[in-house]
């Protein structure tokens, strides 16, 4: 049997644009155990519910993360809509699917920039970033910054987006397709990137399930987990939604799942911008969340899906705000897949499951 | 809109080892585990929560139990409970038994032991190593988030700017 070697890999890593740290129990080259350490930039955000009332708290939320900040504003308002049986108007869960989708979109183009950098690709990185400042041209137009805030608020949406502003929106998206597809066809054909990320750190259906994990991650397993799928929201007057999900459930395949969900994104939001009804987009929020009322809902987000757990205390204060993010559950099955892999294929491994630190440490 | 239907179930502590398993051979998935901050009577409440992907149904249990007293561990069952486990008893002091990846408190690098058991505590602070043979007490106060900061929970709450905010303080 082989020596065994420690070997630390982070916090401060070049892969890892946040601190997260993993040691890796080695036999020769080849991972046997990875343990992982979080924790470096707790900042207990969940405690400021204390602070700042259920409205206020919006704004909380939705800095928890910098990349899915829209993300994290729309599910503790739909936590918030679900503990007070506040009916959103149907205007309002349009757009805020729209821009979800666009979040969407502008973090996984975010991610495939990182990858291709990874793995030693600049001029892919180049043009996958270079796409998605089209999609933070259309933040900044829209909402008044390249991270969308302030702009979901529990009851809906601040303001509306006028309908010329929406199809000038489908126009962009339809005109950055193109562009797309070539960069598409790179990531997925090229020999050079088939050949780091094909047959690297795979993770089965099974164990996809029994480690949790959730997100590109678990459908690059096969496993369609998708909270979209589940008819909530303007996501229930989708023609037709299949997640998209790969069978190899290596990195080649995650990467191919956020490609693909790319495309699937621009097709829903030219779908819903078609569809969008008229009216208003904001219902005002009387009273506070009673004593004792509780609320658990689940959002997809670009990485997986997220709960939100609130609790109110009859006062405009809430009792507990809980966020579990989707990287705390991807990192079990993280780990597990980088058991039997190569230590060069490490900083892939890691990558491919997208990990955003600052969701964990909310 | 559809509201998200989630059953919310009080259990004993005892008993979540038991459902648990049921739950897994069901095929049912581990959504998350937390604790929420002792209630009136002093008690804590924990709350473990799964999700039935066929009938897309949340269930919620919860157990109150004891500040600093201890509980079993899902990792055995469902391995990414670990995560949430280590973090319960880093931010609450709830003992997990049996954890498959147990930190012993050093899951999160907190200033202080359970800083979120207790509304606006002045905790003693704890002393980080620097790793290099020296140590620093981070004495830093408690800094209260910029604005006016809640003391009671029964207390009214400040009134707000947001014209919205505010008539929610009155009810109205």
């Amino acid at each position: 049997m082989a020596k065994k070697t420690l070997v630390p890999f982070g916090p401060q890593h070049p892969v890892l644009p946040e601190p997260v740290h993993l040691d890796l129990v080695l036999e020769d080259e080849t991972v046997v155990q990875a343990v992982p350490q979080v924790g470096y930039v707790h900042r207990g955000l969940e405690n400021l519910v204390d602070k700042r009332d259920f409205q206020q708290f919006t704004y909380i939320a939705e800095r928890i993360c910098g990349i899915c900040s829209f993300g994290h504003s729309m599910g503790y308002s739909q936590a918030v809509e679900n503990l007070m049986g506040i009916e959103v108007p149907e205007r309002a869960e349009y757009l805020r699917v729209i821009f979800h989708e666009m979040s969407r979109m502008h973090s996984h183009l975010l991610w495939l920039g990182l990858a291709a950098d990874a793995f030693g690709f600049e001029s892919l990185f180049m043009h996958s970033w270079r796409l998605r400042e089209r999609l933070l041209d259309i933040f900044e137009r829209t909402t008044g910054g390249r991270v969308i805030l302030n702009f979901c608020i529990p009851g809906g949406v601040v303001h509306d987006i006028e309908n010329t502003e929406l199809e000038a929106i489908v126009s962009t998206l339809r005109g950055m397709r193109e562009d797309y597809d070539q960069i598409a066809a790179t990531f997925l054909d090229d020999a050079s990137v088939r050949s780091r990320l094909s047959g690297v750190g795979y993770l089965s259906k099974a164990d996809a399930r029994t480690y949790g994990c959730v997100g590109p991650m678990a459908r690059a397993s096969g496993w369609d987990v998708d909270v979209r799928n589940n008819g909530l929201g303007a996501y229930s007057a989708l023609a037709d939604f299949k997640p998209v999900t790969s069978q190899d459930g290596d990195c080649y395949a995650r990467c191919q799942v956020r490609v693909e969900e790319v495309r699937q994104s621009i097709d829903i939001i030219t779908e819903l911008a078609s569809k969008i009804p008229d009216g208003e987009t904001l219902v005002k929020i009387k009273g506070n969340p009673a004593e004792g009322a509780e609320s658990l809902t689940r959002i997809e987000q670009p990485r997986g899906e997220a709960i939100y757990y609130i609790k109110g205390n009859g006062t405009k204060f809430l009792e507990r705000c809980r966020v579990r993010t989707p990287t705390s559950t991807n990192i079990p099955g993280m780990c597990a897949t980088l058991g039997g892999s190569d230590l060069a294929d490490v900083p892939n491994i890691v990558l491919t499951i997208d990990p955003c630190i600052s969701c964990s440490e909310r | 809109m559809r509201f998200q239907d989630t059953k919310f179930i009080q259990i004993d502590a005892q008993d979540i080892l038991g459902i648990a398993t049921a739950k897994r051979a069901d095929d049912w998935r581990f959504l998350e585990v937390h604790a929420n901050r002792p209630n009136k009577e002093g008690k804590v409440e924990i709350v473990w929560s799964f999700f039935d992907d066929r009938a897309l149904q949340a269930v919620a249990y919860e157990a109150f139990v004891d500040p600093g007293s201890s509980v079993d561990s899902l990792s055995g069952i469902f391995p990414c409970a670990f995560m949430f486990e280590n973090e319960m008893h880093d931010l609450y002091d709830i003992t997990v038994r049996n954890i498959s990846l147990d930190y012993h408190g050093n899951f999160y690098q907190v200033t202080c032991d359970a800083p979120m058991m207790d509304r606006d505590a002045d905790k003693p602070r704890r002393t980080v190593s620097l790793g290099n043979g020296g140590t620093y007490a981070t004495t830093a106060p408690d800094a209260p988030v910029q604005g006016e900061a809640r003391q009671d929970p029964a207390a009214p709450a400040h009134e707000d700017e947001r014209p919205d905010a505010a008539g929610a303080a009155t009810g109205e």
